[in-house]
């Protein structure tokens, strides 16, 4: 496990405005937004992300504040290249649906990039990338990061229902499962990754999208000793590491327990969202 | 533009501050986490996250959600604890270029004292901030809700150090006055009023508290004008300087504590949502003095018109 002594801040990070560029309703209550900033597209990597003001500017000079809804929302990077990246979110409360309002031309108030991404370096030949619901996004990031890497990585994909399937022409080898069977696999998408291991082992598995499916893959991976990074959400009030809010349980082994002043709880936001597996209580 | 700055130096106790200025508890961390974001050299204090003799894990998640206006937070002091406090992070706070003000917790009256005792000999802290009002761990709000044990803990604090002292008081008490009224006797130099107002959220789909320590600090927008009645009456019931804290974001809510009676403010969760929050509230501040001529910050400080 690895143990970051220094509270050092993620390097790169900013506070700063995004232009929207476009703005795409890519599934019911889904919102695809493109943004201009290229601090952040430049130095973005896959698994990191974006903390956003839920109220859109209509210039970049406008600095009122309004004061609800109050806190920034988190979103994962969708992909970043040139001077642009992108955003998708589904529309859950008060934040996403005020979100879900922006204009193209407006501005973003944004802090980021934020957070840990994957270590995508553990794959040197061959991956798995699992996401579910809004967890796909940022495996549209990873799987092009791997393919520049020379690495076609596998994806699976899991949704409630046909409709909810996102970002699925972004893969070039896919596969879905979903819950009600109106698309591909009726079921988990942990199924398909039991299947898919038992054909052959990857170097690694790259995992987004909620609790219950994280949790199922890393029992599996552990199981088959395949390394596993899950990128995990928790409520995230400041996403800059000063509020001690997204905080998961850490197994507590003995170099948790000692080596690290903070104890069984770490904060995501700067010591993730990705984190190994194995290193997080599951129970 | 004006011709010359406005004196926005303060005093608290026998300290002074280059601006009325400071971060609140727990909402800046130990200053190393947002300091490519924030020049906090600017700012007139930081008050670093509580520090308790051992660490402290906190409380499990969730631990945040948003409310109406603000959020509640229930992390329960997680903390590195006094050692690695000492070891690892005063270092850098020292570098800051700015007043540090060291906000701890004990859990009796000796451990508050030892705790003061321990860092009264420590250069580069300027003030003590004794949280007396924590409403998230077990027994936190035991001194802050009786002036008793109020008197009877800023007095075992004050016989350990000699540094300025400061105490955080509750806002959750009948009359926030008696308390605070307690805390000068007892041989406080200033009072921070107030911690956050306890709430209780509940999530209707599964009906079971939104945290999981069930209750939490109210803090944000929404208190408000809750914690400015709180600063307002203190500062007509005591002659030690208040600091006043709850909800400030802007400059023009710091005028509002200023204007009431405090003679210093603290921005807290308005940091979560622009990490230069406090330094903006500074500039205002200064903006404001020379719109309305005023030389000294001092002039403005209690000026309320009723």
């Amino acid at each position: 496990m690895t143990i970051l002594q220094v509270d050092a801040p993620a390097t790169g990070r900013r506070h700063t405005r995004a232009r929207v560029l476009a703005k795409r309703e890519v599934a019911p209550r889904h919102f695809a937004l493109t943004l201009s900033n290229s601090e952040i597209a430049s130095t973005a990597r896959a698994g990191q992300f974006v903390h956003v003001l839920p109220h859109p500017r209509e210039d970049e000079l406008d600095e009122s504040w309004l004061f609800d809804p109050l806190l920034r929302r988190a979103f994962s990077i969708m992909d970043a290249q040139g001077d642009d990246f992108e955003v998708l979110f589904r529309v859950e409360g008060r934040g996403t649906r005020s979100l879900a309002r922006v204009e193209v031309g407006e501005y973003l108030d944004i802090l980021g990039p934020l957070g840990n991404g994957f270590s995508l370096s553990q794959a040197s030949k061959s991956a798995i990338l699992v996401g579910g619901g809004v967890g796909v996004p940022p495996m549209v990031f990873a799987a092009r990061a791997l393919h520049e890497r020379g690495i076609e990585a596998q994806m699976l994909l899991g949704a409630r229902s046909a409709a909810d399937v996102l970002c699925e022409n972004k893969f070039t080898s896919l596969q879905i499962a979903t819950d009600d069977g109106s698309r591909g696999h009726h079921g988990r998408v942990g199924d398909l990754l039991e299947s898919a291991l038992e054909q052959t082992l990857p170097d690694a598995v790259f995992a987004c999208g909620p609790y219950p499916m994280l949790r199922a893959i890393a029992r599996i991976c552990e199981a088959r000793q395949v390394k596993c990074e899950v990128s995990l959400e928790e409520n995230m009030p400041c996403g800059i590491g000063v509020c001690n809010g997204c905080v998961v349980p850490m197994r507590a082994s003995e170099e948790v327990l000692e080596g690290d002043d903070y104890g069984r709880f770490r904060r995501i936001c700067v010591h993730g969202p990705a984190c190994d597996a194995r290193d997080i209580d599951w129970t | 533009m004006t011709q010359h700055q406005p004196d926005l130096r303060v005093r608290l106790g026998a300290l002074e501050l280059q601006n009325p200025v400071l971060t609140a508890s727990g909402t800046f961390g130990y200053g190393e986490e947002v300091a490519d974001l924030v020049d906090i050299s600017k700012l007139g204090a930081i008050v670093c996250k509580t520090v308790t003799r051992k660490p402290r894990a906190g409380n499990a998640p969730p631990r945040t959600c948003e409310t109406p206006g603000g959020m509640m937070n229930a992390i329960g002091l997680q903390n590195v604890g006094l050692a690695a406090f000492k070891r690892d992070k005063l270092p850098f706070l020292r570098s800051c270029g700015t007043r540090l003000i060291v906000n701890l917790a004990g859990d009796s009256r000796e451990d508050f004292a030892s705790l003061c005792a321990d860092l009264d000999g420590e250069e580069g802290i300027d003030a003590l901030e004794l949280n007396i009002s924590c409403p998230n761990v077990a027994h936190g709000l035991d001194f802050a809700t009786d002036p008793f044990e109020t008197e009877a803990v800023v007095k075992a604090c004050r016989a350990a150090t000699s540094k300025p002292l400061y105490v955080k008081l509750s806002p959750n008490v009948t009359d926030i006055t008696v308390i605070a009224r307690a805390a000068q006797e007892g041989g406080a130099d200033a009072l921070s009023v107030a911690n956050t107002f306890i709430g209780f959220a509940v999530d209707t789909r599964t009906r079971r508290p939104r945290l999981s320590n069930g209750t939490g600090g109210l803090s944000g927008p929404a208190i408000r004008p809750l914690a400015l009645r709180a600063v307002w009456r203190c500062a007509q019931n005591v002659q030690i300087p208040i600091i006043g804290i709850g909800g400030i974001a802007t400059a023009n809510d710091a005028l509002e504590f200023l204007i009431a009676g405090a003679s210093a403010v603290q921005v807290g969760t308005a940091t979560f949502i622009r990490p230069t929050a406090a330094l903006d509230v500074v500039d205002g501040i200064k903006d404001y003095l020379a719109h309305h001529k005023i030389d000294a910050l001092h002039e403005l400080i209690g000026s309320i018109q009723m």
